[in-house]
């Protein structure tokens, strides 16, 4: 009996090693149009990401795609993806780590996320942006941080444009901090005095700091 | 307690314990991990009760324990079957 449970249970945690090892369907192979090398440095491919958003890949058509710029401003905006596009473009290369133990290093293209609420005009009360996605997802960066670290709201990786599995139309490229806080699929800036305001994996215990030097978890 | 751990009948005995706790955790750690990468999946097998967050977290736990508990089983099994094979020997030898 003792045996049988035993092989049972080594056949079990063979079959989940297996499963964990095999390619799952991932998303759509890009082919050859990315740029996988930049002033000598080698870049992660687009497809090296996992899939780990909360309620899946989001598909958002242009066609009523608005991008609201709310909360401590002058002025609330509400922006086509082309109006987004129209201000100074910047390229860096930043590395995305995961708490789930991968990275992947990308030539990242966008604008400054300071442009874009500057815009709108930043209330002195102003202490933190919140980033919305399309799928109810949350996750905010102080605005100092924003402002002292050129942080980009991406429409292209490694020379294409960003495609839906990686966050299209716009990923914030959070440089220093975990995974969760490069929000995909946004939708809406949101600039609060809440200094303790906790996102989607914050409040369930992820540091709401998201430093890649500091703990993954909140005490 | 000395006297119950000089049998090496209790020694065999405590090794397989290991061996059944270190499968038990094995199995967590496999979940847990699931519960990183597929958390979707494994949140609503658990019915919520692991999400993302606190599967990693179990997952940070559960790694120092497995590897001890599987150590401490694999050690007592090679002596036992060391001191069975020296056991033989010495019968086969009167």
């Amino acid at each position: 009996m003792k045996r049988t449970v035993i092989r049972v249970l080594i056949l079990l945690s063979a079959g989940a090693v297996l499963a964990s090892c095999c390619p799952s369907a991932g998303p759509t192979e890009l082919g050859t149009a990315e740029v996988r090398e930049y002033e000598g440095e080698n870049l992660s491919s687009i497809n090296d990401f996992r899939e780990n958003s909360i309620r899946g890949v989001q598909h958002i058509s242009l066609d009523d795609y608005k991008l609201e710029i709310v909360g401590l401003v002058q002025e609330p905006l509400s922006l086509t993806y082309e109006q987004v596009l129209d201000r100074d473009q910047y390229s860096k290369v930043v590395t995305l780590y995961c708490v789930e133990g991968w990275d992947a290093t990308i030539l990242w293209e966008g604008v400054l996320i300071e442009d874009l609420i500057d815009q709108a005009g930043v209330k002195d009360e102003a202490v933190t942006v919140v980033f919305h996605a399309e799928d109810g997802y949350t996750s905010a960066l102080p605005l100092d941080f924003v402002r002292d670290n050129g942080i980009l709201l991406a429409y292209k990786m490694n020379d294409v444009t960003l495609p839906p599995e990686r966050g299209f139309p716009f990923q914030v490229v959070a440089e220093s901090k975990w995974g969760y806080k490069w929000v995909k699929w946004v939708t809406k800036i949101e600039l609060s005095d809440d200094t303790d305001y906790k996102g989607y994996w914050e409040e369930l215990g992820y540091n709401n700091d998201g430093g890649i030097e500091g703990p993954i978890f909140e005490k | 307690m000395l006297e119950w751990l000089k049998s090496k009948r209790n020694i065999g005995r405590i090794g397989r314990w290991f061996g059944w706790a270190a499968l038990i955790l094995l199995a967590f750690t496999l979940i847990t991990g699931y519960g990183i990468s597929q958390f979707r999946i494994v949140n609503s097998l658990t019915f919520g009760l692991l999400d993302k967050v606190s599967s990693h977290r179990w997952h940070h736990y559960t790694d120092i324990p497995l590897i001890i508990f599987t150590l401490i089983h694999v050690v007592i099994a090679v002596w036992g079957r060391l001191n069975a094979r020296k056991s033989a020997r010495k019968r086969r030898d009167k």
